[in-house]
């Protein structure tokens, strides 16, 4: 029954690509089933290359992109997008900045004059405009983070998990350094890494390279490059060789829980350190060992033993600087979290002696190829998956062949990955504990 | 990598549920090919048939939800929806979920208070497997004990975490003070999740899910005559009439009142109701137009320009509107910092009030138009959006050619209509405000 269900190879399609002399790199991805088109500009630069001591930065002036050039007044950008029908946003990462609009294909040439005259036109003349975003942010800081525990926890164990490293560090910033950011913090970061040699743009949708390229030459095209671009070179953290722990006790919680996250490699630093498929078998990892209801940790603790009323493994492989990989679960009532984190070792332990079942490894890797035919389906989650992979150093090849190399990883490659990854001593461990006096289920207090 | 990426953290300029929500309707510049397709079993359905891409999206939905559970044994219909994924025929719970992986597939089920919900997405490949699957579930679902016990175990914990939960603590208040008393206000117990049994949940499906009251929507990689092949085998199994039953309409209570309820969190959940309009009032499509106008548009709303962009008070704010089977609201939300809350709800009541003593000006009338009828292809861009927009419209009565006459409604819609809708339904005083967090100045409410 297996071989029946792999997917062809190639089901992500190959953007088509040029690239301009002043360096911006350009794909294209047709889709003709609409008449839409999503725009997108991912520069590469985000929170993990801030200074220290100006945390939030690369987000804040994210924010700031939409206040303002020489030809657009405060706020005049979504305005503009809106009323052509568009939608617009952008979002920051440790490793990128991108921006997008999604607006019928007539309206293309419109949102790319846009997107491109605030490559290099950013003003930012008022500072009552760039202080009240400032405000805006602290806002999206208590909301994203402090209102709630277990976000607050994860940010506690991200410091701990880097050091030194800059995913240490919050990509919203830290409170107190998003308060001091100025101005001039703002439009030095903008003069510094925004310019057409630092960007990719992606087209996907209703269009081809011949029709994209005269009007990227016209709009993109007569921007000046940058010539002293900075290197991207990150402090590293120490070599992790000590297992850390951190308790989060809130008045919310009501329920205690358990999340350990490892350092792992991620397919930028798999293929730096020469490991074959290392990524790719961490995220079969992940699905094996606690992607779905018939995952390993799943079986044995939330239906076998019912120690747990939830248990998950995640592979986060996606950075420049390094992936992630993650365990975790909540007890049932009257369970204890030491108990259910020894349940949780010992089920590791367990799968690094014996590894995944043939059927395990055939469903596990069937099941992520099959998710590039999905995305197929839906062109701004291609455009996200292209443009998010190449700001994280890989290479289109690198995309378009992930199925064929999600299809290669052995049994070996498997537990590799484990032994290589599940080690406690480049783990924290955080827990999640509900206030004194409150309600709460049982045998939880330490 | 596919799916990791999705989990990688990154920052949005703007909250998802501001932006991004091309209003419920219009049409598409090429139209949208809807088929109705009726089996030679009589099972009718609407299909639109393209191959571009080798996925199929399948949406089925049964008319009859939570809201007619029994008293004391709230929670039913949704249990019994989620336990047709746990196990059916010879294969218990972790056979078929096994199964569904082997198939790349996905398949479920889902209670809510109108109606019981069924997706299918496959790799067209697999169609006749997959499709064997949804029969089969709905053919010989097991109701298992293991698998029940388990979902009691996690509702149980589910029902003491949301003790703590800003938005569900605000939901049960607001509920409580605008239709106390309406089944749509009652929440499960643990006394309730307890009582279910196998025979109730098998005596609720056969209840409930009939060819009577089933409506059908497929998008994608099929055609007209395999579709209905599909649809006389999967729904074989089915009754040909479903029990009927009875909701009362709700006759929310308007305000003005505001209700505080105290959560240890340093912003303030705030959500403001008051009666609306449902889709067969002549009023609902100017509705959508002065909604835009008010807090639906993102940033060109009037409470995103007043509350976020002017004063920095929050990450996002805006409106929309809620209809279901028996009720209908305006509503909005917003999260504050504790300590702006009660000068946030005064610029929100001031701007309302202002938009209805006033009315909108001739530009964003037009603007809100031009948005609502041209962005609404990008909701139409893919095999799974399509089926989304479609089942919502032939779920809630809409013809089979709404798709495509919507935006001709739109346009239509003069400054006149906007206004009186505007003074009907946008008084501030009409509004009930319910705030979660410990908010500086106002006092917690019983």
């Amino acid at each position: 029954m297996c071989g029946a269900f792999i997917s062809p190879a190639d089901a992500l399609p190959r953007p088509e690509t040029f690239t301009l002399k002043n360096g911006l790199e350009v794909l294209v991805i047709p889709d003709r089933r609409a008449p839409v088109v999503t725009h997108m500009v991912w520069y590469r630069v985000g929170a993990a290359d801030e200074q220290r001591g100006k945390s939030g930065l690369a987000h804040f002036l994210e924010h700031l992109m939409f206040k303002g050039t020489s030809k657009l007044a405060v706020g005049e950008f979504s305005r503009t997008v809106a009323r052509n029908g568009g939608v617009d946003n952008a979002f920051t990462s440790y490793d990128y900045t991108a921006y997008f609009e999604r607006v019928g294909r007539d309206r293309l040439e419109l949102v790319m004059s846009m997107e491109a005259d605030r490559m290099r036109g950013l003003r930012l003349e008022d500072p009552k405009t760039v202080l009240s975003e400032r405000d805006v942010i602290t806002e999206e800081r208590r909301q994203r983070t402090d209102n709630n525990p277990a976000a607050r926890l994860g940010e506690r164990m991200n410091a701990m998990l880097h050091p030194h490293h800059p995913y240490g560090t919050p990509i919203i910033g830290w409170m107190h350094e998003i308060n001091g950011l100025t101005p001039q913090d703002a439009i030095e970061w903008y003069r510094t890494w925004y310019a057409p040699n630092n960007a990719t743009l992606i087209v996907a949708g209703d269009i081809d390279a011949a029709a994209l390229k005269p009007l990227a030459e016209k709009y993109y095209g007569k921007l000046k490059p940058t010539k002293d671009l900075p290197k991207r070179d990150w402090v590293q953290n120490p070599p992790a060789d000590t297992p850390q722990r951190v308790s989060l006790t809130d008045p919310k919680v009501r329920q205690p829980s358990i999340v350990r996250t490892y350092l792992a490699e991620s397919y930028h630093t798999a293929k730096k350190n020469k490991i074959t498929r290392g990524a790719e078998a961490l995220d079969v990892l992940g699905e094996i060992l606690g992607g779905s209801e018939t995952s390993r940790l799943y079986r044995a603790l939330v239906e076998d033993k019912k120690l747990a009323v939830n248990a998950y493994a995640r592979a986060d492989t996606s950075g420049l600087g390094g992936g992630a990989f993650s365990v975790g679960g909540t007890p049932a009532d009257g369970v204890s979290l030491e108990t259910l984190e020894a349940a949780i070792d010992s089920v590791i332990a367990d799968f690094i002696k014996t590894g995944p079942t043939d059927a395990e490894l055939t469903r596990a890797k069937a099941n992520l190829a099959a998710s590039a035919t999905y995305a197929v389906d839906d062109q701004e989650q291609l455009a996200n998956i292209f443009g998010a992979s190449l700001a994280s150093g890989e290479t289109i090849d690198d995309v378009v062949n992930w199925e064929n190399e999600i299809m290669l990883v052995t049994r070996e490659d498997v537990l590799a990955a484990a032994e290589r990854t599940l080690d406690l001593g480049k783990s924290v461990t955080g827990t999640l504990l509900p206030a004194q006096g409150a309600p709460a289920g049982g045998g939880a207090a330490p | 990598m596919i799916r990791a990426l999705f989990i990688a953290a990154a920052l949005a300029f703007a909250p998802a549920s501001a932006l991004a929500q091309p209003a419920a309707t219009a049409q598409q510049t090429r139209g949208v090919p809807v088929q109705n397709v009726t089996s030679p079993g009589g099972i009718s359905a609407w299909l639109v048939s393209d191959k571009t891409v080798p996925i199929i999206e399948f949406r089925a939905y049964w008319k009859g939800g939570s809201a007619s559970d029994p008293a004391g044994k709230e929670g039913l219909t949704g249990f019994m929806a989620d336990m047709l994924t746990e196990g059916a025929g010879d294969l218990n719970d972790e056979a078929f979920k096994n199964r569904i992986q082997d198939l790349n597939m996905s398949l479920g089920f889902g209670g809510g208070a109108d109606g019981i919900g069924m997706s299918i997405k496959t790799l067209s490949k697999n169609r006749d497997a997959a499709f064997e699957m949804a029969r089969l579930a709905l053919a010989s679902p097991r109701f298992d004990a293991a698998p029940l016990e388990r979902m009691k175990r996690q509702a149980a914990i589910g029902i003491r975490q949301r003790e703590t939960n800003a938005g569900y603590i605000g939901g049960v208040a607001m509920n409580a003070a605008v239709i106390p008393g309406h089944p749509y206000a009652r929440t499960t117990s643990l006394a309730s999740v307890n009582s279910i049994t196998r025979a109730d949940m098998i005596a609720r499906m056969k209840t409930g899910m009939a060819r009577s009251n089933l409506q059908v929507v497929a998008v994608g990689d099929i055609d007209a005559a395999t579709l209905g092949v599909l649809l006389d085998k999967t729904f074989a199994s089915l009754p040909a009439n479903a029990a009927p039953f009875t909701v009362p309409d709700a006759n929310p209570k308007p305000g003005p009142a505001l209700i505080v309820k105290t959560l240890p969190q340093p912003q303030s959940v705030v959500s403001f109701v008051a009666p609306g309009i449902r889709y067969e009032d002549p009023d609902w499509i100017p509705l959508a137009v002065a909604n835009y106008i008010l807090g639906g548009g993102g940033f060109s709303s009037r409470l995103m320009d007043e509350v976020r962009e002017k004063r920095g008070l929050v990450y996002g704010i805006n409106t929309n509107t809620a209809v279901s089977d028996h009720v209908a609201y305006v509503r909005g939300g917003a999260q504050i910092a504790n300590k702006n809350v009660k000068d946030a709800i005064e610029v929100i009541k001031a701007e309302m009030k202002r938009l209805r003593d006033q009315g909108p000006t001739d530009a964003e009338v037009a603007d809100a138009k031009t948005y609502l009828t041209g962005s609404f292809p990008l909701s139409l861009d893919s095999n799974s959006s399509i089926a989304g927009v479609l089942q919502s419209y032939q779920t809630t009565g809409r013809g089979i050619d709404y798709v495509n006459t919507r935006n001709a409604l739109i346009e239509r819609v003069t400054k006149a209509d906007v206004v009186r809708v505007t003074q009907r339904l946008f008084d501030p005083e009409k509004f009930v405000f319910v705030v979660v967090g410990q908010p500086d100045g106002l006092a917690a409410t019983n």
